[in-house]
């Protein structure tokens, strides 16, 4: 709630100089964009009850900036989100910003603030401007959003210029994962505490676990550690941008009653590695990236290992109207076991997911634009059993189509 | 395609005799973000369709269309508010006019003193 008191703050800082908003040369700037999709798959539901279609894919932003002093700026977004059961539907503060930038090589911002994560995590949420309706799940898991979007605490960062061999943008930063306690994400957690309790209770009282209450009051996912980096070299080669990230992590979950976690999630390093290269008409992109993680409920250990992942996309340009993607993209749980011989209870193809896309983007103008894709894709992982209750199908598929407004 | 070649220019007062070409790109893609003499630059992109398209391909090597999304996936992500954008070259010199610190492009025949020509070097 802190951070939606600092938004309306920033709100009343801005609405006396709205009138001027859009007139020339004024620092202040209010913008937004609108998004209406529909999203319709088959075998399996994707990210609502796609199979029978669904329009509950909708996006709202509303951006606000203020700078002041020359070097100072504070800035925030409000979002509305609603996709099936992965979303909080209600506003939330996107991001909120209080930054200090002294020089090109060195700034600093405190508040809320994207996590960097490959090329794409800081604007995955305004998908009209990427090429696609969908970043590559491999690597931008829509399941998993709430956890990598972003943080409280602060970053630091600049671009230092090496001149002709190009230059470098960097961030490093440190805080706490911000867990919505509306997400998927926290509703699958606690939906497996409760299950874990109710295991329990089953069992005779002298071989309970003492360390479980008899019944679930409360439940929250906290982060203790967050820190990471990422780097962007550009202009090596004209056209060219490389970039790695890395971050490490750590949340526990608490049940009331209970002195210590019941569980807890270490992130010992998540990195991407990213190129893109424009050529003209051609844009090429590939990124891999791998997570290792432990994951302890009750000093259960349920998942242990680096996942992997990757993909490559070609965009095309035809002309000011009309773009095309293609897509092929992989995710395996664990890296070493690309068949899922090593996941016990689950089937073997909830061990990997494979994707081939393409899509078409036409813009009527640079405010609004509509996009189409279809996707086919083999393997079940990425949480599509939360779903799918009834079971889920090994090969599957879907269509989105997206139609963009921004101001 | 082009009538005109673009240059680049700022308020007639500004003392800065030229910059590169390197400078150019770095200041109108936000990554260098004072003049020489410590001032922050006010950057304005002229909208004006030919001047647009001339600038963002020969100067920032791109084409309108990523120059736009680089900027708003600055803005969207919270890593920069938007330049200044103006349609039309009158309105950009009027701009430069009464923003000392401004920075834009022109078509070569819409010059007048209320400008001063930046010489880029390669």
């Amino acid at each position: 709630m802190r951070w939606i008191s600092l938004y309306v703050l920033i709100i009343l800082v801005v609405i006396p100089h709205v009138a001027c908003a859009l007139s020339f040369g004024s620092n202040v700037q209010v913008h937004g964009f609108l998004s209406q999709g529909y999203l319709k798959s088959s075998n399996n539901n994707f990210l609502a009850a796609s199979r029978s279609g669904s329009e509950e894919f909708t996006e709202v932003a509303l951006n606000t900036n203020l700078s002041f002093w020359q070097d100072f700026r504070i800035g925030g977004q409000l979002f509305y989100r609603n996709l099936g059961d992965y979303s909080e539907d209600e506003v939330v503060v996107d991001w909120v910003i209080l930054e200090y930038q002294p020089f090109d090589s060195l700034g600093v911002q405190v508040g809320k603030c994207k996590m960097p994560h490959g090329f794409y995590n800081a604007t995955r949420d305004s998908s009209f401007l990427q090429p696609m309706i969908f970043l590559p799940q491999s690597i931008y898991d829509e399941s998993r959003r709430d956890a990598n979007l972003a943080f409280d605490g602060a970053v630091v960062y600049g671009n230092i210029s090496f001149g002709r061999f190009g230059d470098i943008d960097y961030h490093l930063f440190a805080g706490e994962s911000d867990f919505p306690e509306q997400s998927m994400l926290a509703y699958k957690n606690e939906e497996s505490v409760a299950a874990l309790i109710d295991r329990n209770n089953q069992l005779p009282l002298n071989k309970r676990d003492p360390r479980l209450p008899s019944t679930l009051n409360s439940f929250e996912r906290n982060s203790e550690d967050l820190y990471g980096g990422a780097m962007v070299i550009n202009g090596l080669i004209s056209g060219l941008r490389l970039g790695a990230t890395l971050h490490h992590s750590k949340s526990v979950i608490k049940v009331r009653g209970l002195s210590e976690p019941i569980g807890e999630t270490v992130t010992h390093s998540k990195y991407v590695l990213s190129a893109e290269y424009r050529y003209r008409n051609w844009m090429f992109v590939a990124e891999y990236g791998q997570t290792d993680r432990t994951s302890l409920m009750l000093d259960k250990v349920s998942i242990d290992g680096p996942s992997q992942s990757w993909y490559a996309m070609i965009y095309y340009t035809l002309n000011e109207s009309w773009s095309f993607s293609l897509l092929y993209d992989e995710f395996y749980r664990l890296k070493h076991d690309h068949h899922g011989d090593d996941l016990s209870k689950t089937p073997a193809e909830s061990g990997w997911r494979k994707d081939i896309g393409v899509g078409g983007r036409y813009d009527f103008n640079e405010h609004c634009n509509l996009k189409a894709e279809y996707h086919y894709v083999d393997g079940t992982a990425m949480q599509l059993s939360v779903v799918n209750p009834d079971g889920v199908a090994r090969y599957w598929s879907y269509v989105a189509v997206k139609l963009s407004v921004s101001f | 395609m082009f009538a005109q070649p673009c240059v680049v220019v700022a308020n007639a007062s500004k003392q800065i005799d030229g910059l590169t070409a390197y400078e150019v790109e770095r200041i109108f893609l936000g990554k260098m973000k004072r003049w020489p003499d410590g001032r922050v630059v006010d950057v304005v992109y002229n909208e004006e369709k030919a001047s647009q398209i001339a600038f963002s391909e020969h100067y920032l090597n791109r084409s309108w269309r990523q120059v736009a999304t680089y900027w708003r996936k600055k803005l969207y992500s919270g890593r920069s508010m938007l330049p200044v954008f103006i349609d039309g070259h009158e309105q950009v010199k009027e701009y430069l006019a009464s923003h000392p610190d401004a920075i834009s492009y022109l078509d070569s025949d819409e010059l007048d003193p209320r400008v001063k020509v930046i010489k880029v070097e390669p």
